[in-house]
């Protein structure tokens, strides 16, 4: 008998672009076994930071845990965010219109400034 | 309500877009230290436990919190409890590395027993340090927290309120 196993979505983040091979392969070795088991894929880019992660239900924490302890890619310094998880594409899909919404909205500066490491910021609605 | 402690000079709109409703500013909103300031979270690592415990015990010390650069004194956590004081872990010291994650685990299961009130917070002295709010609760996880009790670590603003 066939079971046709579920998926889960995440959302990610990353502090600057990245592709979508070099993004695997560094989650790899944050994952393990579950690497394996967890039939990643990534599905959607939003943007050249924001795209969606595609898994087996049941291993979303162990993503989510792997995007928090992946610091490095290709020996540069990166940090990958997740943002939501959910079992539609579609639901994720809106969210990452919001994102990329609300980063049109804010000042182009504050957001060009802070990957430069500038100390400009501006304070949370 | 997630709340996150950061140095200053993080990016607040970042944050915001992370999820956190409320950012707590280490030298404006909290102080880390070893000597009395308001809004003080005792700085563990830069002093003896005997000393700290004198510390937390001061009205104007909110809790302690820790890099696990060594493993922490049972009366810490009696001192925090007893007041139930806030015991913070820091995410970016702990998954430095194994050593720092074995102290901070048997730190939070402690703080736990001794009722102090375990929170966790990324500690951020820059962007590339922050986690999300998802993150920080799978860290927490991590250490041993279930499910509520690891979004409770977060949320613990609100329940700090409801107390008051």
């Amino acid at each position: 008998m066939l079971v046709r196993k579920k998926h889960r979505y995440v959302l990610v983040l990353a502090s600057k672009p990245v592709q979508a091979k070099q993004l695997l392969d560094a989650l790899r070795p944050r994952l393990g076994l579950a690497y394996a088991l967890a039939d990643l894929s990534i599905i959607k880019f939003f943007d050249k930071d924001l795209f969606a992660i595609r898994c087996i239900r049941g291993y979303e924490g162990k993503l989510i845990e792997a995007t928090a302890l992946t610091r490095s890619i290709d020996q540069e310094e990166i940090a990958l965010w997740s943002l939501k998880t959910s079992g539609t594409i579609k639901s994720i899909e809106e969210y990452a219109s919001k994102v990329i919404e609300e980063r049109r909205n804010r000042p182009a500066r504050a957001w060009d400034a802070r990957w430069q490491g500038d100390q400009f910021h501006t304070s949370p609605q | 309500m997630y709340v996150d402690i950061v140095e200053n000079g993080v990016s607040l709109d970042l944050l915001h877009l992370l999820g956190f409703k409320k950012v707590l500013i280490i030298g404006k909103d909290v102080n880390i230290g070893t000597k009395q300031a308001k809004n003080l979270l005792v700085a563990l690592d830069l002093m003896g436990d005997s000393q700290a415990a004198k510390l937390i015990k001061s009205p104007m010390c909110i809790g302690a919190v820790s890099e696990f650069s060594r493993p922490i004194g049972e009366q810490v956590f009696k001192a925090l409890g007893e007041d139930r004081k806030v015991f913070a872990i820091s995410a970016r010291a702990f998954i430095a590395n194994e050593l720092r994650l074995k102290h901070a685990s048997f730190a939070f299961a402690r703080a736990k027993r001794a009722k102090a009130v375990p929170i966790i917070a990324s500690f951020a002295k820059r962007d590339l340090e922050l986690f999300s709010p998802m993150q920080l609760i799978r860290l927490a996880m991590l250490l041993g927290a279930d499910m509520p009790e690891a979004k409770s670590m977060l949320r613990w603003l609100d329940a700090s309120k409801e107390k008051a």
